[in-house]
């Protein structure tokens, strides 16, 4: 029974139901075959219970029409996830991003009813990839699932220094502060935010693949007035931000950043910690404490 | 809650026409929107959807019900579904008659099966506890189909009657499904339309296909209505005492001025013949 007092019951399936739609849900996950460089269909891997269970329309047998279905789960759950990862899609191309969309759906195939979901486990299947595992392939992940999340994420009460008493701003030194959820820190170094800037979100169609030059660079990626963002930052504002996010007290945090830094860093330090504060602040990316 | 006037015109909501909607406010009778897409967490949508719903009526349309789902239904979903029902004070609620999750997988697709007598109590079972659970009134959809089981018993026209009658919910009709099924399944899609209980039709949906080189019919909702669906509404609207009419466009979508003015063009079709 659920608050409203009406209850959450459930009604058994006749016999064979459930049985025909595992074997049909089996049959329309049948990946591609990329063996030949297009897209092949790999009937002969439908359960064979199908081939009795779908009736014929001539020239078409039972399996020609049930590959219709095969083929739609494919391409709408690739589109999504090119649409969700474009700069993966554009660093591996698009023939070779969609094999390793489909492995991964294989993986971790949609368990809820909203599409929101299926690009989670990325980067845990990235991680663990044999040949994508490297530094480079989880900072491009870490990018696309950024913007995502700037997107989807919730609001939560926001920090406003301006509605802090001088008492309350004072007390903010020995706590901790949280980002919004919408906020994700990004260390590069390769210009992988340059290119994903320059995408052209029309052109997957012939999409080559790109390569990225060696740089260092820090962002954030954030939201404002419903707008996804992203802001290039100073290594150091960037260092004070992770010392943040690990949950050290504001006070802390600029201590940890200030260790072992030159004389000409602290004085960035020193003049910066303020204008960075607010900043944030002002974009209401901090949580209220 | 306020129900639709039986003459209204509608369209889907979709993203790329917001930027008109919120500059110009046309005026359209009512939207509708895909459920899903509001019932998460991200508050974007939510935004954008209270914005609509100060100025237009809005009902709402699901895709991942999964009546006809072997798996249990999930409450979570529904409940979900009920807070949507409550912020947009839609008139009905409307999902279609097909199932979408095995083996705990979600297919997001609308995935047909045989029509049966068990598998025609199961669902109208199932129809009836949701309707209850959610508290107002259910519209069925019908598909669009591409294959057929040799298990079936009965057309899908009487399969979809008996489980309105039995259920107690109501017609969500898609005239350019109807179309599509009976091209690719070769029965007359006036029969299908000439059983229908008119009185129970909640609303009708129109929208445009596309024809694969094989001769199967997609309803990709990616093309202009065509002529023979057309004529298949203005059949509909002959028998019936009217309906609300909502056009689908969901792929190589237009300017929202073209998309309304051919969902306008469902007035020309309703002069009787």
């Amino acid at each position: 029974m659920n608050p409203d007092g009406k209850e959450e019951r459930q009604i058994n399936p006749p016999g064979g139901l459930r049985e025909l739609q595992e074997g049909f849900g089996q049959a329309i996950r049948t990946p591609f075959s990329f063996a030949t460089g297009k897209f092949a269909f790999q009937k002969e891997r439908y359960p064979e219970a199908m081939a009795s269970a779908i009736r014929p329309r001539p020239p078409q047998s039972g399996l020609d029409r049930l590959s219709v279905y095969n083929e739609q789960y494919w391409f709408r759950l690739l589109t999504i996830l090119q649409t969700d990862f474009p700069l993966l899609a554009a660093a591996l191309g698009l023939w070779e991003f969609n094999q390793l969309a489909t492995d991964y759906l294989g993986q971790y195939p949609s368990r809820r009813p909203f599409l929101d979901y299926v690009p989670d486990p990325m980067p845990a299947y990235m991680l663990a990839h044999p040949k994508y595992g490297g530094l480079q392939w989880q900072q491009i992940t870490a990018i696309d699932m950024a913007f995502l999340k700037a997107f989807s994420e919730p609001s939560l009460p926001a920090l406003s220094p301006g509605a802090l008493s001088a008492e309350e701003m004072g007390a903010l030194e020995n706590r901790s502060l949280k980002f919004q959820p919408f906020v994700t820190l990004i260390e590069e170094d390769w210009d992988l935010m340059a290119k994903r800037a320059s995408l052209d979100e029309d052109a997957n169609e012939s999409l080559p693949s790109i390569t990225f030059e060696e740089t260092k660079g820090y962002w954030v990626i954030y939201r404002q007035n419903d707008v996804v963002e992203w802001q290039s930052i100073h290594p150091l504002h960037f260092r004070l931000l992770k010392n943040l996010q690990a949950g050290f007290p504001l006070g802390e945090a600029c201590e940890r950043t200030a260790t072992d830094l030159s004389e000409a860093d602290q004085a960035v330090l020193a003049s910066g910690i303020g204008e960075w504060f607010s900043f944030w602040s002002q974009r209401q990316c901090f949580q209220k404490p | 809650m306020s129900s639709l006037n039986r003459e209204a015109i509608g369209l889907g909501l979709r993203i790329p026409h917001y930027r008109h909607i919120f500059a110009e406010w046309p005026k359209v009778d009512f939207f509708e929107i895909i459920s899903e897409n509001f019932m998460g967490e991200a508050p974007l949508p939510r935004r954008n959807l209270r914005r609509i719903l100060d100025r237009y009526p809005v009902v709402l349309h699901g895709v991942s019900l999964g009546i006809a789902s072997a798996a249990p239904l999930d409450y979570d979903y529904l409940r979900s579904l009920k807070n949507l029902v409550k912020l947009t004070d839609t008139p009905y609620f409307t999902d279609h008659l097909c199932w979408t999750v095995a083996h705990g997988i979600q297919h997001h697709d609308l995935l047909p099966f045989p029509y049966t007598e068990a598998n025609a109590r199961y669902v109208a079972e199932r129809v009836a506890l949701v309707q209850d659970f959610v508290g107002i009134p259910f519209g069925l959809e019908n598909l669009s189909s591409y294959v057929t089981f040799a298990e079936s018993e009965m057309s899908e026209w009487d399969f979809y009657n008996h489980i309105v009658d039995v259920s107690g919910c109501h017609y969500m009709l898609d005239i350019n499904n109807i179309y599509v099924s009976s091209v690719n399944h070769n029965f007359n899609p006036h029969a299908y339309v000439d059983s229908i209980r008119w009185p129970k039709v909640l609303q009708c949906h129109i929208a445009g296909h596309t024809e694969k080189p094989d001769g199967t019919i997609l309803d990709t909702h990616e093309e202009s209505v065509r002529e023979e669906v057309w004529q298949l509404y203005r059949h509909a609207w002959q028998l019936s005492g009217g309906f609300p009419t909502l056009l689908e466009r969901d792929d190589k979508i237009p300017p929202f001025p073209e998309v309304h003015a051919e969902a306008l063009k469902a007035r020309e079709y309703r002069v009787k013949t």
